[in-house]
C-alpha cells in the first residue's frame, strides 16, 4: 500500500513538474505584428526598471500562448496567466538584461492544436540608470468631489507601492502639488486644502521627513524649488473649472488671476517683482534653472474669463534671479511666444535641454486632447532655434518631471483612454534624441485596466520618503 | 418513534426559519437592501477586492457579497435564509447536549433570529429599530423605493407610488416623481398637482451626498444633458470609491453617447467583475463602436441630445442648454421630455417670454400637441393676456 502510495506521489510530481515547464515552440510565421498591451515595442527602458509585464491585445483566439524572452544566450519561456498576460519575474528579467542590451521577445500561441508565432519585437536596455523611486498623487481624474485619495511612492526596482501621506490623516480633505528639492527625497513639500490648509514643508535633510506648516500659511501652487533650497517658488492663482457641453476635453480648468511669488523658506519673507505679479497678465508655472540663476515661467496677457478662455495663450518667459541679493533682473527675455500656450517649462539638471508642454489654449494642458511635449536646446548659439516636438511622446502628454542624471523624462499622459493618466518614461540622450516611450511597468498587465485613478504629477526622486508620522499627525491636530 | 418525531420538529423547525428569515430579507430587500445594492456590490476580482481591502476593510468586503444578491430582492432573501437556517440548524447541532427541552430547542432559534438581525443592520446600515419599522422616516424610506423604479425607469410605479393625492414637500421625492412624469409626457399636467416653489422641485442642484449626485444625474439623463448626467455620475461614483455599479452603468453609457469607447471598456471591464451585470455588459460591449452604438436606440437618441456648438453646461443657464436639445431631437420622445421639462422650468422660475417664445416654436408639434400640457395652456394664456 505504501509503495502503491509512493508511486502516485512520483507520477504527481512528476506531472505538476513537466506540464509547469514551458519550452520554445517550432512554430509557423504568422508574419503579423504582436499587439500587446501596454505597448512594450522597440521601446527602451532603464537597467534599473522592474520587468514590463504585457498581454495580447489581440490574440487571434489562441488556445494557450507563451512568450519566449531572448538576449545573448538566455532564452525565458513565459506562459500567459489570463488577463494578467505575460509576467517575467524580476529575476529572470534582470538575468536577461545581463546578458545583452537587448532583449528579443517572440509571441507563440497555440491554434488548433498548431503552434503560430508572431514577429519578435526588441526591448532596449540602457545603461543609464533611472531614479529608484517616483513620486505621484493617485486621484480621480478631475470634478470636484474626491474619495480617498493620497501621495504615493513607488519603488520602481520592484513594484512595491506605498503611501506617503493619505487623506485619511487629513480628515479627508485635498492635497496636491508635491514637490522635491533636485529629486531629494529628504526635501518636501505637498499642500493641504479644505482642513489643516496650507503648505508642509521639510528641509532639514533627515530622515524621517519631519514637516512644518509655511508661515505665514499660503495657499499657493505649482512649486519649484530653489535649487539651494533656500526658496520655492510658486503661482498664486484663482482658479476655476467648467464643464464642456460637447468637447472632447470634458473640463476647462482657467486661471481668473495668477501671479508668482517665491518664498524664502528661512525667512519666511515673500519675493517678487512687478514682471511676476502683473495686472495686466497672467503669470502662472514658475521653474527653476538648475544653477539658481534663471526662473523660467508662462505668461499670457490677461483676458476676460470664462468668455475668452480659448484666447490665453501662455508664452514662455524667463527672468534671471540673483540669490544673494534676492533681486530679479529688470528685463524678461521670451523663448516663446507664437500663438499655442505654453505649460509646465522643466530644465534638465544637466542644464542641457528644456522641455514644456504646447497646447492650442489656456493654461490647463492636462485636459487637452492636443497638448504634446516640446524640446529646446539650451546649449545651441542658434538665438532662434526652432523648438523640437518630441513626436515620440504623443498627444495629450502634460505634466512631466527629469530623472536626476537628465537621461530619463516620466511624464503623464491621457493617450491610453483618454481620461486616466498613465505615468510614461522615456530616454533622452545628451545631444536631445528620444527613444519610444514605454508605460511605467506593472506586476500584470491588467493592472491599469483596474486603476480606476489618475498618475498625478509623477516626480522623480533618489530615494525613498519616509515620514514622522507621529510627527505630522501632532501637526495635523 | 420519538426519535421520528424529534426529526419532524427539526425539519419544519428549519423550514419555519428559511420562511420566516426569507419573507423578511425579501421585504427588507424589496424596501431597502434594493436600493444599498446601488452604491456597492461585490466584484469576483483579487485586484478589486484587494483595493477594497485597503480603502473599506474586510466588513465591507463581506457585506458586499450579501448585498450582491439583492440585485434580484428574491435571490438576496434565499441566500440569508439559507445561511440563517444553516447557522440554526448548526446551533441545533452543538447545543444537542443542553437537557433542558425548552432551551434546547430555544436557544438555536434565538441566537439565529440575533444573527439575523446583526445582518440585517450590517447590510441595509440601519439601526436595530429602524431594521423592525421603528423610528424609520417614511420619506426616506420612500425615496429608496423611488430610487430603484428610477434605476429601472419604471416610470408607472414611481407615479403610481406617490399618487394617493398626499401633498409631497420633500424636495427629492418631488424630483424623482417629476422625472416620472416628464417621461410619460405628462409634467406639464401634473407639475402643480404637489405643492411646488421654484425649480427646486425639478433638480435639487446642491450635491450634498453622493445619493443626490446620482439623483441629478438621472434627472440629466432624463433631460438629455449628457454632459451634466456623466458629470454627476462621476462625481458620485468617486465619492463611492468607484464600487457602484448603477453609477459605472450610467458611466458607461455616457461615454459610449461620447464615442469614448476606450473609457467605457473600462468601466464594463469593471462592472463584468460582478455576477449580476455580466448579461449587461455583454451587450454593452457590442455597442463600443460607432456603427453598432449608432443602431441601439437609446444610444443613438441620446446622442442627438449632445450639442453642436460646444459651450459650457448652463453658462448660458440649463434652459438654453434645454432648448438646444429639444431643437436638436425634434420629432423623438426625448424632445417631448425635454420640453416639459422646460417648460415646467421657466413657469417656476417666472421666466414668461421665454416660455411664450418655446411654446410658439413647438405648439402643435407631435413633440407638443395641442391642446397645450394643462399648466402650460394655463400659464400661456395668461402671458399672453399680459
Amino acid at each position: 500500500m505504501r509503495k502503491f502510495l509512493v508511486y502516485i506521489f512520483v507520477i504527481a510530481v512528476n506531472i505538476l513538474v513537466f506540464s509547469c515547464t514551458l519550452s520554445e515552440q517550432e512554430a509557423e510565421q504568422l508574419h503579423k505584428k504582436a499587439v500587446i498591451s501596454p505597448d512594450y515595442t522597440e521601446v527602451t527602458m532603464p537597467c534599473n526598471i522592474a520587468a514590463p509585464t504585457f498581454a495580447l491585445a489581440d490574440s487571434l483566439m489562441l488556445d494557450e500562448a507563451q512568450a519566449v524572452f531572448q538576449a545573448g544566450s538566455k532564452t525565458i519561456v513565459v506562459g500567459e496567466q489570463g488577463e494578467e498576460g505575460f509576467c517575467i519575474g524580476i529575476d529572470d528579467w534582470q538575468s536577461l538584461i545581463k546578458e545583452a542590451n537587448t532583449v528579443a521577445i517572440r509571441i507563440q500561441g497555440k491554434q488548433n492544436s498548431k503552434w503560430v508565432e508572431y514577429d519578435a519585437f526588441n526591448i532596449y536596455i540602457s545603461q543609464d540608470s533611472i531614479d529608484p523611486y517616483l513620486a505621484y498623487r493617485l486621484i480621480e481624474p478631475g470634478y470636484e468631489q474626491w474619495g480617498k485619495m493620497g501621495i504615493y511612492q513607488r519603488n520602481l526596482e520592484t513594484y512595491e507601492e506605498e503611501a506617503i501621506i493619505t487623506n485619511s490623516q487629513t480628515n479627508g480633505g485635498c492635497m496636491n502639488c508635491h514637490s522635491f528639492c533636485q529629486q531629494n527625497p529628504e526635501k518636501m513639500l505637498f499642500h493641504l486644502r479644505v482642513d489643516f490648509g496650507g503648505t508642509y514643508i521639510s528641509n532639514s535633510e533627515k530622515s524621517p521627513l519631519t514637516f512644518s506648516h509655511l508661515t505665514p500659511s499660503p495657499s499657493f501652487v505649482y512649486p519649484s524649488w530653489h535649487p539651494s533650497g533656500k526658496y520655492v517658488a510658486f503661482s498664486n492663482n484663482n482658479t476655476k473649472q467648467l464643464f464642456h457641453t460637447t468637447d472632447v476635453n470634458r473640463i476647462e480648468v482657467f486661471d481668473f488671476s495668477s501671479d508668482i511669488i517665491v518664498y524664502d523658506v528661512e525667512t519666511g519673507d515673500i519675493l517678487s517683482c512687478p514682471q511676476l505679479h502683473s495686472r495686466s497678465a497672467f503669470e502662472t508655472f514658475p521653474s527653476w534653472s538648475p544653477d539658481g540663476k534663471t526662473l523660467y515661467f508662462c505668461s499670457a496677457d490677461s483676458v476676460q474669463m470664462p468668455d475668452e478662455y480659448e484666447k490665453v495663450k501662455y508664452a514662455l518667459c524667463s527672468i534671471d534671479f540673483e540669490a544673494s541679493t534676492r533681486t530679479f533682473s529688470e528685463t524678461v527675455d521670451t523663448l516663446y511666444n507664437e500663438g499655442r500656450s505654453v505649460s509646465f517649462p522643466r530644465v534638465s539638471p544637466d542644464g542641457k535641454h528644456l522641455i514644456y508642454t504646447l497646447a492650442d489654449y489656456g493654461t490647463f494642458s492636462i485636459w487637452h486632447k492636443d497638448a504634446a511635449l516640446y524640446m529646446i536646446d539650451l546649449q545651441s548659439s542658434e538665438a532662434s532655434q526652432p523648438h523640437k516636438l518630441m513626436k515620440e511622446t504623443g498627444k495629450r502628454a502634460s505634466y512631466h518631471s527629469w530623472s536626476s542624471n537628465s537621461r530619463w523624462l516620466i511624464y503623464s499622459s491621457r493617450r491610453d483612454d483618454g481620461l486616466y493618466t498613465r505615468p510614461y518614461i522615456i530616454h533622452i540622450d545628451e545631444q536631445g534624441n528620444c527613444d519610444k516611450p514605454f508605460t511605467l511597468p506593472q506586476k500584470d498587465a491588467s493592472f491599469y485596466t483596474y486603476r480606476t485613478k489618475s498618475f498625478n504629477v509623477p516626480e522623480l526622486i533618489k530615494g525613498k520618503v519616509s515620514i514622522n508620522k507621529e510627527a505630522l499627525s501632532s501637526l495635523l491636530k | 418513534m420519538k426519535e421520528k418525531k424529534n426529526w419532524i420538529i427539526r425539519v419544519v423547525t428549519a423550514l419555519v426559519c428559511f420562511c420566516t428569515s426569507g419573507v423578511a430579507f425579501w421585504l427588507l430587500g424589496i424596501r431597502v437592501l434594493q436600493y444599498k445594492e446601488c452604491w456597492s456590490t461585490f466584484y469576483y476580482n483579487s485586484k478589486i477586492a484587494n483595493e477594497i481591502l485597503s480603502i473599506e476593510g474586510l466588513p465591507y468586503l463581506v457585506r458586499t457579497f450579501f448585498l450582491q444578491f439583492f440585485a434580484n430582492p428574491i435571490h438576496g432573501a434565499i441566500v440569508i435564509a439559507s445561511l440563517l437556517t444553516c447557522i440554526m440548524i448548526a446551533l441545533t447541532i452543538t447545543t444537542k447536549k443542553v437537557k433542558n427541552i425548552w432551551m434546547k430547542n430555544a436557544l438555536p432559534l434565538f441566537f439565529t433570529f440575533i444573527i439575523g438581525t446583526l445582518i440585517a443592520t450590517s447590510l441595509s446600515g440601519m439601526g436595530l429599530l429602524q431594521v423592525f419599522g421603528f423610528h424609520v422616516d417614511p420619506q426616506n424610506m420612500q425615496f429608496m423605493r423611488l430610487s430603484v423604479m428610477t434605476r429601472h425607469q419604471d416610470w408607472d410605479a414611481i407615479i403610481s407610488e406617490t399618487g394617493d393625492n398626499t401633498p409631497i414637500s420633500n424636495l427629492l421625492i418631488q424630483n424623482t416623481l417629476n422625472t416620472a412624469l416628464a417621461e410619460k409626457g405628462i409634467l406639464g399636467d401634473k407639475i402643480f398637482d404637489q405643492p411646488c416653489e421654484d425649480i427646486r422641485s425639478i433638480y435639487v442642484d446642491v450635491i450634498k451626498t453622493p445619493e443626490i449626485a446620482a439623483m441629478l444625474s438621472d434627472i440629466y439623463y432624463s433631460m438629455g444633458h449628457i454632459a451634466q448626467a456623466q458629470r454627476y455620475a462621476f462625481e458620485a461614483n468617486e465619492k463611492m470609491n468607484n464600487l457602484s455599479p448603477r453609477l459605472l452603468q450610467r458611466l458607461v453609457q455616457t461615454n459610449i453617447i461620447y464615442g469614448q469607447y476606450d473609457v467605457a471598456k473600462k468601466y464594463l471591464k469593471w462592472l463584468d467583475n460582478a455576477y449580476y451585470y455580466h448579461d449587461w455588459c455583454e451587450h454593452y460591449y457590442t455597442l463600443l463602436s460607432d456603427n453598432t452604438s449608432n443602431a441601439d436606440p437609446e444610444i443613438s437618441m441620446k446622442r442627438k441630445c449632445l450639442i453642436e456648438d460646444n459651450r459650457f453646461s448652463g453658462i448660458r443657464g440649463l434652459d438654453d442648454d434645454l432648448l438646444h436639445i429639444a431643437r436638436a431631437t425634434k420629432g423623438t420622445t426625448q424632445c417631448r421630455t425635454t420640453l416639459h421639462y422646460l417648460g415646467s422650468l421657466y413657469i417656476l422660475a417666472g421666466y414668461e417670454q421665454q416660455f411664450v417664445s418655446m411654446i410658439d416654436e413647438f405648439k402643435g408639434t407631435p413633440d407638443l400637441p395641442q391642446p397645450l400640457p394643462h399648466y402650460f395652456e394655463e400659464y400661456y394664456k395668461r402671458a399672453k393676456t399680459e
